[in-house]
């Protein structure tokens, strides 16, 4: 990551979580990293994508927790890749690196928003990779915990 | 037998251990299964893990906590720089965040305003960035307090309520730092003051978190290992229980093996035994149905081996019924051995061949594994049947026997006592001597009666001959014609003194036939004979008739005749009928027992028709066959009452009486009688002197005739050759030979009658003495 990027990033972050409320539709709150461009994605763009919404429990809150956002697969359906490793990283630079083929069709949501409401920083926002962990002991693991990232702002394709 | 039950205790001793094992088996792998269950409920815990990674996630609260730090010393030090653009004091010391931003504002120190705005922009950028590390470590916060797995740690009551103060102290920053740019440069240098005591509770609460959720781990796995250990104890037990099941079950079958051999060995000594018994043994099912049967079984009833499952008790097993002979229905065995082991029950065998035979049947129920089975031991009793048979006809032939000797002395003492009186009454009235004319009257009377008594004697012994042995029949050519005449001559003055007419009727000349002369002669007087008896001014017809070889004599009379049941009986031996007694006619009641006898021995026999008051007609069927006319000589006997010439006679007789008869009888006719009383005084006389005969009684004691007669015949004697005729009171063909083996020529039967010893003295003096072996007797 250069320092231009990164002070452009902190520049947005800084101006977006002024108010303690969500950031404004205008505002990129992604950026995806093809390998021959970067593209901005704001929360209208991502809500126009294909919606997915389920309820599970996670390990890091308390009941049942209701999701909606885009699924892994719609989102790289979106920008064509078919194949590689996608790079998603962290507001605090927590960093993961999972192969395109592990996203499935009933896998993994970029959530939007947690119970109806859009999620701020302080709420683990603006996304999360989420997994529908009720729904199998496949997603109970440790790997599926640690690649459960949340506060997502970065997305990085990698052939 | 003790060997045996000590085999059974051990077996049964086996079979409670087994169930002893088979029940620890069951309950281990119980305990496995419920074990296992446990395990791959751990297992599956394992593979789907409830946390993340529990370090990782602690020591970022830690790291978020110092970036948040360290951005809001950034940003205190770009407020300094900033107000030192217009007044100049010196910086607070860099640190490693803003080592950039401090190198650029070193180097734009000389161009003052420039500084101001980049200085300006460079604190907004820096106070943006302490709002986001905030944002990230309040997350965080977040995150740690209201995730279940990490608020049981962090929120326990040893840290006394640590956390939740940490937490809440750093969450009321947040309306400074949600406060505007201007207001949150004032409060930077608070909100450091007040972060710096905060390090050392942080570091506190999270040690604690990692040691507990370490022990957790700890915890988790020492539940596993013992689980693990639960199953392995288990197991082992379930390993030894299995151990000694397969030990058990090789002893089991060891003694299973050798109580195989030991009855291996048993049934085959019973196989022997079932098929060298000399008796039947048969197996019936309950039905009745034979299910097994031994060799000699198969030998008595002749059943083929294939043949026996089966077979209806009823086809070889009968009992006499009220229609004869029934087969024996399962039901009626089975009911027989109802109290118990059946022993003496009789019954008829019938092998396949239709034969039967008596059987007696020793048998009982067997109730071996819940059937019930007939075991029945036969044995054919044909010979004891038999025996038993043979001893009741003994014993009623004994008790005949019996009773036949008591009515023959009944009736032999009755006709004895009739002529003896006779006799003794006669002798009575001469001895009285009244006058001289009667006494021939009275020999008369004496001849007569003494005549009875021998009839009776003759009659007897005829009978005794009879029953001893066959008839003997010698077949030679007769006449009969001449035969019947003699008849009718000789019962003609007994039938003109009952007034009777005596007559033939059929063929007059009926010519020579072949047959035994004498016996017929027997037969046909006793029937005339006893015709001429039992009729009184009546008819006595012969009448003869020839079929083929067979001749049909029958002899009619109009007498007092015969009810049937009488009929039946006259040919009894000693029967005398009443008609007969109550008319006072004479006999022994054995004449029609000899007839029929002899007749049967002919090869014919004997019938009668009767008629009480209208006459009875015997019939005779003789096989006589015609036959050539022999020539013979006119008989010289007629000759009878020439005497011979004087001759010297050696008497040997014991009794006194018969020798004084003898020598009276010798002498009137002039011979000169010497008498001996024994054989032994008889053989020293014949030493002494020459006899021209000698009278041999054969029954004497000190030496017997026939012991006698050898000597003389023996030593050389004046003797020797003499003519020896022996005088016996025993009658019979066997006593003849017997005589005449010994070397007597000729005998005679006592009575000695006057007319038998002249002729006999005739034909010794002119040598008449042709081999002619007879009994000379007088009928």
């Amino acid at each position: 990551m250069n320092i231009c990027k990164r002070k452009t990033l902190i520049a947005l972050v800084g101006f977006a979580c002024a108010p303690l409320a969500a950031a404004a539709s205008g505002e990129d709150i992604l950026t995806v990293t093809l390998p021959d461009r970067v593209v901005g994605m704001t929360i209208t763009q991502l809500e126009a994508l294909p919606v997915t919404e389920f309820d599970t429990t996670t390990i890091w809150t308390e009941g049942a927790q209701h999701f909606r956002g885009v699924r892994m697969v719609d989102l790289l359906d979106h920008f064509g890749v078919t194949q590689g490793q996608v790079q998603l990283t962290a507001a605090n630079d927590y960093s993961i690196s999972v192969p395109v083929d592990d996203f499935t069709d009933d896998g993994a949501i970029l959530a939007y928003q947690r119970n109806g409401k859009h999620m701020t920083l302080r709420t683990k926002g603006p996304l999360w990779l989420v997994y529908p962990y009720d729904s199998s002991p496949e997603y109970q693991s440790e790997v599926i915990y640690s690649n459960s990232i949340w506060q997502l702002d970065r997305i990085t394709m990698i052939d | 037998m003790s060997r045996l039950s000590i085999k059974w205790t051990s077996l049964d001793t086996a079979v409670i251990r087994l169930g002893f094992l088979a029940t620890t088996t069951g309950l281990c792998l119980i305990a496995i299964v419920y074990l296992l269950t446990d395990v791959r409920q751990k297992l599956a815990e394992l593979a789907s893990s409830p946390t993340d990674n529990i370090q990782w996630t602690l020591s970022q609260l830690e790291v978020e906590f110092l970036e948040f730090q360290l951005s809001v010393q950034a940003a205190q030090l770009w407020a300094t720089t900033a107000a030192g653009a217009s007044q100049i004091t010196p910086s607070p010391a860099p640190t490693l965040a803003d080592a950039t931003q401090q190198a650029a504002s070193d180097a734009g120190t000389d161009q003052q305003d420039a500084a101001q705005t980049r200085a300006s922009a460079d604190l907004t950028k820096a106070l943006a960035y302490v709002r986001k590390r905030y944002d990230i470590l309040y997350s965080r916060l977040d995150t740690l307090a209201h995730a279940q797995l990490y608020s049981q740690a962090l929120l326990n009551p040893v840290l006394d309520g640590a956390f939740a103060e940490l937490d809440r102290k750093i969450k009321d920053f947040a309306p400074d730092i949600d406060s505007p740019d201007s207001a949150l440069i004032g409060r930077l240098a608070p909100i450091q003051r007040a972060l710096i005591p905060l390090r050392p509770d942080l570091r506190y609460i999270l040690s604690f978190s990692n040691l507990e959720f370490v022990s957790q781990a700890d915890m988790a796995r020492l539940d596993v290992a013992q689980v693990l250990k639960g199953l392995a104890w288990v197991s082992s037990v379930l390993l030894a229980a299995l151990t000694a099941l397969v030990i058990l079950f090789r002893s089991l079958a060891q003694v299973a093996k050798k109580r195989l051999q030991q009855n291996l060995a048993t049934s085959a000594r019973l196989e022997t035994i079932f098929n060298t018994s000399r008796d039947a043994i048969l197996l019936f099912d309950p039905r009745g149905r034979l299910r097994n049967a031994n060799r000699t079984a198969e030998e008595m009833f002749q059943l083929g081996s294939g043949e026996i499952d089966g077979l209806p008790a009823g086809t070889f097993l009968r009992r006499e019924g009220s229609s004869g002979l029934l087969g024996v229905s399962g039901a009626d065995l089975f009911q027989a051995c109802n109290a118990g082991p059946r022993t003496g029950y009789r019954l008829i065998g019938r092998a396949r061949t239709g034969s039967s035979f008596p059987v007696e049947l020793s048998m009982d129920v067997s109730n071996r594994e819940g059937v019930a089975m007939l075991v029945c031991v036969v044995r054919d009793i044909s010979h004891q049947v038999a025996s038993e048979a043979e001893l009741t006809a003994s014993r009623d032939q004994a008790l005949a026997g019996e009773r036949a000797k008591a009515r023959f002395l009944g009736v032999i003492s009755h006709e004895m006592r009739t002529p003896l009186n006779g006799i003794l009454g006669t002798i009575d009235l001469m001895a009285e001597g009244d006058s001289p004319t009667e006494s021939a009257t009275y020999l008369n009377v004496v001849r007569t009666s003494a005549q009875t008594l021998l009839d009776l004697v003759n009659d007897v012994l005829d009978i005794t001959q009879i029953e001893g042995s066959d008839v003997v029949i010698h077949p030679a050519p007769f006449d009969l014609d001449q035969l019947l005449n003699d008849i009718m001559a000789s019962e003609r003055p007994r039938a003109r003194t009952q007034g009777n007419r005596l007559q033939r009727s059929g063929a007059n000349t009926l010519g020579w036939v072949n047959g035994d002369a004498t016996r017929v002669r027997q037969v046909l007087l006793n029937l005339v004979s006893n015709a001429v008896k039992f009729t009184s001014n009546g008819t006595v017809t012969i009448e003869a008739q020839r079929t083929n070889d067979i001749m049909t004599l029958a002899i009619h009379d109009t007498g007092i005749g015969m009810t049937d049941a009488e009929c039946e009986r006259i040919f009894d031996d000693f029967v005398r009928l009443d008609g007969a007694i109550a008319l006072q006619i004479q006999g022994t009641g054995l004449g029609l027992g000899i007839s029929r006898r002899i007749a049967t021995a002919m090869g014919g026999d004997i019938s009668v028709r009767s008629r009480v008051g209208h006459g009875t007609t015997f019939q005779v069927r003789l096989p006589l066959p015609v036959a050539h006319a022999i020539p013979t000589a006119v008989a010289t006997d007629h000759a009878e009452d020439n005497i011979a010439p004087p001759q010297r006679i050696l008497l040997v007789e014991d009794n006194p009486t018969n020798r004084f008869v003898a020598r009276r009888m010798l002498e009137r006719d002039g011979h000169s009688v010497t008498e001996a009383e024994n054989g032994k005084r008889g053989v020293e006389l014949s030493q002494m002197s020459h006899y021209d005969i000698i009278l041999m009684d054969v029954s004497m004691p000190v030496m017997d005739g026939i012991e006698a007669t050898a000597a003389i015949r023996a030593a050389p004697g004046p003797c020797q050759h003499s003519r020896i005729i022996a005088l016996t009171a025993h009658v019979g063909d066997d006593v003849t030979e017997r005589l005449r083996a010994a070397g007597l020529d000729d005998v005679i039967a006592k009575p000695i009658r006057v007319r038998i010893l002249r002729r006999l003295l005739t034909e010794a003096s002119t040598g008449m003495t042709g081999g002619r072996m007879s009994t000379r007797f007088d009928t």
